[in-house]
């Protein structure tokens, strides 16, 4: 069942394969997508669990041998990004996660601005705009989604506040997020339909009916909710110009406008794999080390002053195929990817 | 002007089923499912874990149009198996991995961050 890929060997000389692997060079077809320098090769995933079938190797994939070589490494975790690599997955279940961190997963953002006054140069559909793709600290789970039959209430909504003047004869201000304020009792504009009221210590009805006020509860009088950043400048008003109106925020999915998206971007890379194929020894060596535009490459000494290059950070390769470039490098270098490694970002 | 709103993308209107199926009549042991107000992100891994099941001889899956959210998946077995089978396996086998690989993760950030881990 041996393959004969060079001439003139006979086929006793030619070294064993164990039953059950795969020859090495389909198995780097397998696993490894070959980036030449006109374009990636064997990028698919012969996932067909037929597939070597000829050769006596099973490549169906089951569900112990999922739980035996599927790895997560986390990488680096900050308060706004996350780097993590996942090996032994497929590309498909990478891509849908990638999919679901941008679509599918619920936040809150403002979506109903009812404004009272505006006489800034910025119009009210902008502001708007503007207010909607203001981040929340607020964690989403607490709150329900609002349809449209929905009467507003403290469930499924967070008001904010926004009031803010510029006297005539100061020099412009900036408004800031900052200068949203959170309104735990819901709104204070009374609906429009209302007659004055007669009994003047009734509240009149306003645009959303909270039955009690969202300060109550323990999550929100300890942090009060309000945007992520200070410090985003929502407009600039000039003398005499004055903004005033409220917001109303509520849960939504990224799929339906991208201001419900809860991250800035998600995305995802295979593993790259830089193999020297011999040895590069001196002043190639030097030349291979300047090449490289992330410094993936590196000198050691193997004594008797002889210098050779070896391959120091596979990981920050860009694939930008520099050290591929110009006549005879592609017998030294090769660029791999590895196909079941990904690093998320 | 011809799109539809954007909620219609997730939102399955009354009367219409989620997942339907169809016996493809000309060929045995052969289906097609269509899934209401879905994209290539179930498309895609259903596909994948279909075509690791050893019984399953096509499987695949389109978008007709992409302004109409649903999808078809189309699945021939062997006479081992049907496809009701197969798919029903392959969403099965689905779980169980993606359950896995979220208490991988779960494991992975508590031990990293060493505090409360935070759930994706």
């Amino acid at each position: 069942m041996e393959e004969q890929k060079t001439p003139k060997i006979s086929v006793w000389d030619l070294p064993d394969v164990p039953k059950g692997k795969l020859p090495p060079h389909l198995e780097i077809q397998r696993t490894r997508v070959l980036c030449t320098s006109d374009a990636p090769t064997h990028t698919e995933n012969i996932r067909y669990s037929g597939a070597y079938a000829s050769m006596g190797v099973d490549n169906s994939l089951q569900l112990e041998h999922f739980h035996d070589n599927f790895r997560l490494e986390v990488i680096r975790l900050n308060e706004d990004d996350m780097e993590f690599d996942m090996i032994g997955i497929d590309a498909a279940l990478a891509n849908a996660l990638r999919r679901i961190l941008i679509a599918e997963l619920p936040t809150m953002a403002i979506e109903k601005v009812l404004i009272a006054n505006n006489t800034s140069v910025i119009q009210d559909e902008v502001l708007a705009h503007r207010l909607g793709l203001i981040p929340l600290k607020v964690d989403p789970r607490m709150f329900e989604y609002m349809s449209e039959n929905d009467v507003p209430n403290e469930k499924n909504t967070i008001v904010f506040k926004l009031h803010s003047r510029c006297e005539r004869g100061s020099s412009r201000i900036k408004v800031l997020s900052n200068e949203l304020q959170w309104l735990p009792r819901g709104s204070e504009l009374a609906l429009s339909t209302e007659k004055p009221a007669v009994d003047p210590t009734s509240r009149p009805r306003t645009y959303t009916s909270f039955n009690c006020s969202q300060d109550s509860l323990p999550e929100f009088s300890n942090n009060p909710i309000g945007p992520k950043h200070a410090d985003i400048i929502i407009a600039k008003l000039g003398p005499g110009q004055e903004i005033e109106l409220e917001a109303h925020a509520v849960k939504g999915m990224g799929k339906t406008h991208a201001k419900w998206s809860p991250v800035a971007t998600a995305w995802y890379r295979m593993l790259p794999e830089v193999v020297l194929l011999q040895e590069v020894e001196g002043e190639k060596a030097e030349e291979l080390v300047k090449k490289c535009p992330v410094k993936v490459f590196d000198i050691e000494d193997i004594g008797k002053g002889r210098k050779r290059a070896t391959v120091a950070r596979p990981r920050s390769c860009t694939l930008c195929r520099e050290c591929i470039r110009g006549d005879d490098w592609d017998k030294y270098v090769t660029l791999r990817r590895v196909k079941d490694h990904f690093i998320c970002k | 002007m011809n799109a539809p709103d954007r909620y219609e993308r997730f939102v399955v209107p009354e009367g219409v089923a989620k997942v339907s199926y169809e016996r493809d009549t000309k060929i045995i042991n052969a289906a097609s499912f269509t899934i209401e107000r879905e994209d290539h992100t179930i498309g895609n891994i259903v596909r994948m874990q279909l075509h690791r099941d050893e019984n399953v001889l096509f499987a695949g899956y389109k978008l007709p149009h992409p302004l109409k959210y649903k999808i078809i998946i189309r699945i021939h077995t062997t006479s081992q198996s049907s496809p009701m089978q197969a798919y029903n396996q392959a969403i099965n086998d689905l779980d169980k991995e993606l359950d896995h690989l979220k208490n991988a993760f779960e494991a992975e950030l508590a031990r990293h961050s060493g505090s409360q881990s935070r759930q994706y």
